[in-house]
């Protein structure tokens, strides 16, 4: 992993650690997710498809674009469950043992 | 894009100010796109540091429709907003756990400031933030218990349905309008998601009257879910959600959401 730098640090075009890239757009009007791509360990990649996507929904002022990163989707469906799960599955009571309870 | 040299704060002022009055330029906006990115690194490297330190943080960049609410909401300035880069790790360990983190996160970030929302919680939203400096840029590093996550994202998303007002303590949209279900009004139910954090913050802090487990674990899956109504709330959202889908491909004729935009 590059150390950083006065400036801002290095910008890694690929990474060491366990997280990876992910570039997303969703729409909270229809909570639906538009696209999803994976990087993998590619910073740069994400940092340039970010730019187009942005560019593509430009004049859909609605539509997030953003970028995230996690050891995997299945993390982030966990700690970003918006952009992943309809909205009744958020509001499910789990026992202790994470066990869902049905309603 | 990061390597855009960076923008002294009140030229970040005029650009937030001319991208909150609707002035922004193609060139401002791509200004604004590359600030944002440059925020990438610094996210990166705490990310990695919450990682080192054993957890599995989840992290991502502000989108712009939030950022432009927030310099909308508050006339804040983009110089001085905390969060543009989010880390956020779920701690299923409970309270205990939370504390164990964010203790050793200051360790790491001697620089960092606290902001502990459990006690004084902002509109039911209760977590302790972190703001982690890195090569001058701050990073937000949001701690969780599973139950204060969960909570959390039932508002999120009660607010993309209902308006992203009611995150900030303001009446939804047609406040009068029934949950189908419970037939309550929105601004009841509203009110009862956000009292159910404090329910939430009883349970956690053990002022919850139990005598065994089993109780207890009756009281965590009614302290989520302690009002029928939040889950009335969501099927609202959710349906509110697929009428709209169902609208737009009924419109264009399109079988695909996603070809419509």
């Amino acid at each position: 992993m590059s150390q950083g730098s006065e400036r801002g640090g290095d910008s890694a075009s690929a990474d060491s650690s366990g997280g990876r890239w992910f570039l997303l757009a969703f729409d909270p009007r229809i909570s639906r997710l538009l696209s999803l791509e994976d990087f993998e360990q590619d910073q740069t990649a994400v940092e340039q498809a970010y730019a187009s996507l942005r560019g593509e929904y430009e004049s859909h002022t609605a539509v997030e674009v953003t970028i995230l990163r996690a050891e995997s989707i299945e993390a982030l469906r966990v700690t970003h469950a918006r952009y992943f799960e309809p909205a009744q599955r958020l509001a499910v009571p789990k026992r202790r043992s994470g066990k869902e309870i049905t309603l | 894009m990061s390597d855009t040299a960076p923008l002294t704060n009140s030229a970040l002022q005029a650009l937030g100010k001319r991208w909150r009055e609707d002035r922004a330029s193609a060139e401002d906006m791509a200004r604004i796109r590359s600030f944002i990115i440059g925020h990438l690194d610094p996210m990166r490297k705490v990310s990695d540091a919450v990682q080192r330190l054993g957890f599995a943080p989840s992290s991502r960049l502000k989108t712009e429709q939030t950022l432009l609410m927030k310099l909308n909401r508050n006339h804040a300035r983009l110089s001085t907003i905390d969060d543009i880069a989010g880390v956020r790790v779920v701690l299923p360990g409970g309270l205990a756990q939370q504390d164990e983190l964010a203790q050793r996160l200051v360790e790491e970030f001697p620089e960092a400031r606290v902001v502990d929302r459990r006690e004084n919680p902002s509109h039911g939203y209760r977590a302790i933030h972190i703001i982690a400096v890195v090569d001058n840029q701050r990073v937000e590093i949001q701690l969780r218990t599973s139950l204060q996550h969960q909570w959390a994202q039932v508002m999120e998303r009660l607010a993309d349905g209902w308006g992203r007002q009611i995150r900030y303590g303001d009446l939804p949209d047609s406040p009068d309008s029934p949950v189908e279900g419970s037939g309550k009004p929105r601004s009841e139910v509203v009110a009862g998601i956000i009292a159910l954090s404090d329910r939430v913050a009883d349970y956690e802090n053990g002022r919850v009257a139990s005598r065994n487990d089993n109780e207890l674990e009756v009281a965590a899956t009614t302290c989520v879910l302690g009002l029928r109504h939040a889950y009335d709330a969501m099927k609202d959202v959710q349906t509110l959600a697929d009428r709209e889908a169902g609208r737009l491909v009924a419109t264009t004729g399109s079988e695909k959401v996603s070809q419509l935009l």
